[in-house]
């Protein structure tokens, strides 16, 4: 018998260009997480290698460019965005919230086991237009584990419309 | 000066506009160049009001059609 999981936390942030440094592009981006066991988080987010200059990544995000993406652990990432670890002073703080979100099939529980495992090989990462679907096999980190059959807070990928709805439906900010 | 919630509101139009401009940028370029005139009002607006911040990725353009005054902002960040 399979453990079926019968919910799972989405963790959101939205991000801040002028909170982040040169090696931290998911705060000025924002960033959604998935966790199946309250402690690991996991995120959709572009396939950054260590010799691409950041500046030209970002052009290249903000050109709804389709980029190679992958499914990273990024629970340090938002355990700082709780703790306060990036804000400064006289700039609106970076907000983490939470939201439970039940699974209604098996399978989908099985499916995000198999993007964790698989680290979201084969998708690509893009922005959202507006008012167009993406293309195919291609997501941000706010519509990936949507793939999974997950329902999601908000469809159109903008986080800016992700987080009211999360919390319309009772997301719960997150501080440490 | 803005309430929060009146920057929220202007938040939000900026990445509607940014994503308009991403859809429009290369079927409609003459709207899209519209829609980076608006945008650019909007962020110096803001910026007018005293508001220092940044701005997600989302609800930018590329730099090269962000204001002036926005790029400045981000060279005062991690200079």
């Amino acid at each position: 018998m399979l453990n079926e999981k019968e919910e799972v936390e989405i963790y959101v942030f939205q991000g801040n260009r002028r909170l982040a440094s040169l090696d931290q592009p998911l705060i000025a981006t924002g960033h959604v997480g998935l966790s199946l066991d309250g402690k690991n988080i996991y995120g959709f987010n572009p396939i950054i290698h260590k010799e691409m200059k950041l500046t030209e990544i970002y052009r290249k995000i903000k050109m709804r460019e389709s980029l190679p993406g992958q499914v990273t652990d990024d629970t340090e990432l938002f355990e700082k965005v709780a703790y306060g670890f990036y804000n400064q002073p006289f700039r609106k703080e970076l907000e983490l919230y939470k939201f439970v979100v039940p699974i209604e099939q098996p399978q989908t529980y099985l499916n995000i086991l198999e993007e964790i495992k698989n680290r979201g090989s084969g998708s690509l990462y893009q922005l959202p237009k507006m008012d167009v679907p993406f293309p195919a096999k291609t997501y941000n980190c706010a519509t990936f584990w949507g793939k999974c059959g997950l329902n999601l807070p908000h469809k159109s990928g903008f986080l800016e419309d992700y987080i009211p709805a999360m919390l319309q439906k009772g997301a719960q900010k997150v501080k440490k | 000066m803005l309430t929060d919630n009146e920057i929220q509101h202007i938040k939000k139009v900026l990445v509607y506009l940014v994503g308009r401009w991403a859809l429009e940028k290369d079927n409609h370029p003459e709207l899209a160049k519209e829609i980076v005139i608006h945008y650019n009002n909007l962020v110096i607006f803001l910026i007018n009001t005293g508001w220092c911040d940044g701005l997600p990725l989302e609800a930018e353009l590329p730099d090269e059609l962000m204001p002036q005054e926005y790029l400045e902002l981000l060279e005062e960040s991690f200079a």
